[in-house]
């Protein structure tokens, strides 16, 4: 599985190579909204900071914000999707192996050659606004498995998405819906330990917050030991579930497809 | 002039007609920008429950300048990109060839040919936004004057948006492979959803002569809370018609270097 999984990743990585620069020009969407809200929330910090925050600590977050951002998004509402609308899938379907194994080939690749735009983006950026971390190592490894678990999530529930086009033409939208969620309650408009009481309970039951956020809280030193154990728990849970949820999605749309075109 | 505005309502009929064979995509439409509005909202409501103004900018005035950038997002998507989003396959199709056979200026039929009528839930919901903000509060001193000045800078905001986006689809002609090119545009034009003084300096001047977002939400809002003196409103509507025009000379120049695709 593991050699099927190269194979698919090295054609995908040469497919989007030829096209590089649209793909760059997609991952600046990973840094431009996050930049609106790291302007907006320096400028109030100000001198004194806000809500406990310093200027700098704003800084480091959204930075890195735009890093997991990019290294977790989803891309399966325009691959798999496309491919159920205009019947690509029978191909795929015929071969001995899950279709899912190259959409999660082709999501790696598209993040693996983002790096190479984003990196000096950040870089940039750190260079002008100067950010302030304050972490320990342990935290940062907490992170990094956190940002594989945020990334596996959002490609199962960007793939279950996606499947909605075996019934209905507007999958996009029901993923736009998913988009304006993740803006909202995973930590983009504004860090989730400074949203008003309701909605903080709120992100952190829902599954927005394992998407995006929760790498960064740990990234950045912002969670206590027990915060980041909880944390790491719940978004472990809501890993199961994405799975239970693409697997339950994908029979039914299968069974339901009747190939487009020929 | 006349026989122009005859054609845009014709092509706006046409489209309803079009688009209304999709009617689910209406209630879909609907539920995108109401969930988008209360979530756009709700961010400068949080941004607001921890500073009373941001450089200067009071609630009330943040909230008036996101109904004029939903507006003018709407605008947008209903008219300009739809048109020049399909501009970049007629190019690479060669279908443009039956664009450039009518008896008509080829720039505008390329940016008024088609629209899609959803994106005017955008329009209503800033507009309802816009009246909400200046009925709670913005609205006191708020003159004929002040609202003239409104007008006027948002239409020239409205004209270097258009510019802004023919200039760069333009570029079609000559790379043909572009179809994304408006992608980094769009991204920058979201940044108009706050007043550009909340960024950086240097953000802000890049916002300001680069690609010039601050008329575009900016001035017209400041215009409208008399902040905005006349040297700012001639600037913009001298901006504007420059852009306007250097956007039909660039387009004039990319025309006479299409040789169409096949045939």
């Amino acid at each position: 599985m593991f050699a099927m999984f190269r194979v698919f990743f090295v054609n995908q990585w040469a497919s989007f190579l030829a096209y590089r620069v649209v793909f760059f020009l997609y991952t600046m969407w990973a840094v431009l909204p996050p930049l609106i809200y790291l302007s907006v929330w320096t400028t109030i910090a100000g001198g004194d900071g806000v809500a406990g925050w310093t200027r700098g600590q704003f800084v480091a977050y959204y930075l890195i914000f735009m890093v997991v951002n990019h290294l977790t998004g989803s891309i399966e509402i325009h691959t798999v999707g496309y491919e159920i609308q205009n019947g690509d899938l029978s191909a795929r379907l015929l071969l001995p192996v899950h279709p899912g194994l190259r959409s999660l080939a082709s999501n790696v690749g598209y993040k693996a050659i983002g790096i190479f735009v984003l990196v000096p983006t950040v870089l940039l950026l750190a260079a002008i606004f100067r950010p302030e971390f304050d972490t320990t190592a342990p935290m940062v490894a907490l992170g990094v498995v956190s940002t594989l678990i945020a990334a596996l999530l959002q490609f199962l529930v960007g793939y279950s998405v996606a499947l909605l086009s075996f019934w209905i033409t507007r999958a996009d939208a029901v993923m736009q819906l998913n988009s304006m969620f993740l803006l909202l309650l995973a930590g983009q408009i504004a860090p989730i330990a400074l949203l008003p009481d309701g909605l903080r309970q709120a992100a952190n039951v829902l599954p927005y917050r394992y998407m995006l956020s929760l790498p960064v809280e740990l990234f950045t030193g912002t969670l206590n030991a027990s915060a980041a154990a909880a944390g790491l728990g719940i978004q472990c849970l809501w890993l199961v579930a994405a799975w239970f949820l693409v697997r339950a999605v994908w029979r039914r749309g299968v069974y339901h497809y009747s190939a487009v075109g020929g | 002039m006349r026989r122009h505005f005859a054609m845009i309502l014709v092509f706006i009929r046409n489209s309803v007609q079009n688009e209304f064979a999709y009617r689910v995509n209406l209630i879909v439409s609907v539920l995108l920008t109401l969930v988008g509005m209360v979530g756009a909202v709700g961010a400068v409501l949080v941004v607001y429950s921890h500073a009373s103004s941001i450089q200067g900018w009071t609630l009330t005035e943040t909230l008036a300048l996101l109904g004029l950038f939903s507006i003018m997002s709407g605008l947008l998507n209903t008219f300009i990109s739809p048109n020049l989003d399909q501009f970049a396959e007629n190019v690479r199709q060669g279908t443009l060839d039956f664009v450039l056979l009518k008896p008509v200026n080829s720039q505008f039929l390329v940016s008024f040919q088609r629209c899609v009528v959803w994106g005017l839930a955008d329009v209503v919901a800033g507009a309802a936004v816009l009246v909400y903000a200046l009925a709670s509060g913005m609205g006191e001193g708020v003159g004929v004057g002040d609202v003239l000045a409104f007008g006027l800078a948002a239409a020239a905001g409205t004209a270097i948006i258009y510019s802004l986006w023919v200039s760069l689809a333009t570029v079609a002609f000559w790379t043909v492979k572009i179809d994304n090119m408006t992608t980094i545009l769009r991204a920058f034009f979201e940044m108009g959803r706050f007043p550009v003084d909340v960024y950086p300096l240097w953000l802000r001047r890049a916002l300001t002569y680069l690609v010039p977002i601050a008329f575009v939400t900016t001035t017209p809002v400041e215009a409208l809370g008399g902040r905005s003196g006349p040297v700012v409103l001639t600037v913009a509507v001298l901006l504007a018609g420059a852009m306007l025009y250097a956007s039909t000379r660039l387009w004039r120049l990319g025309l006479s270097q299409y040789t169409s695709a096949s045939s």
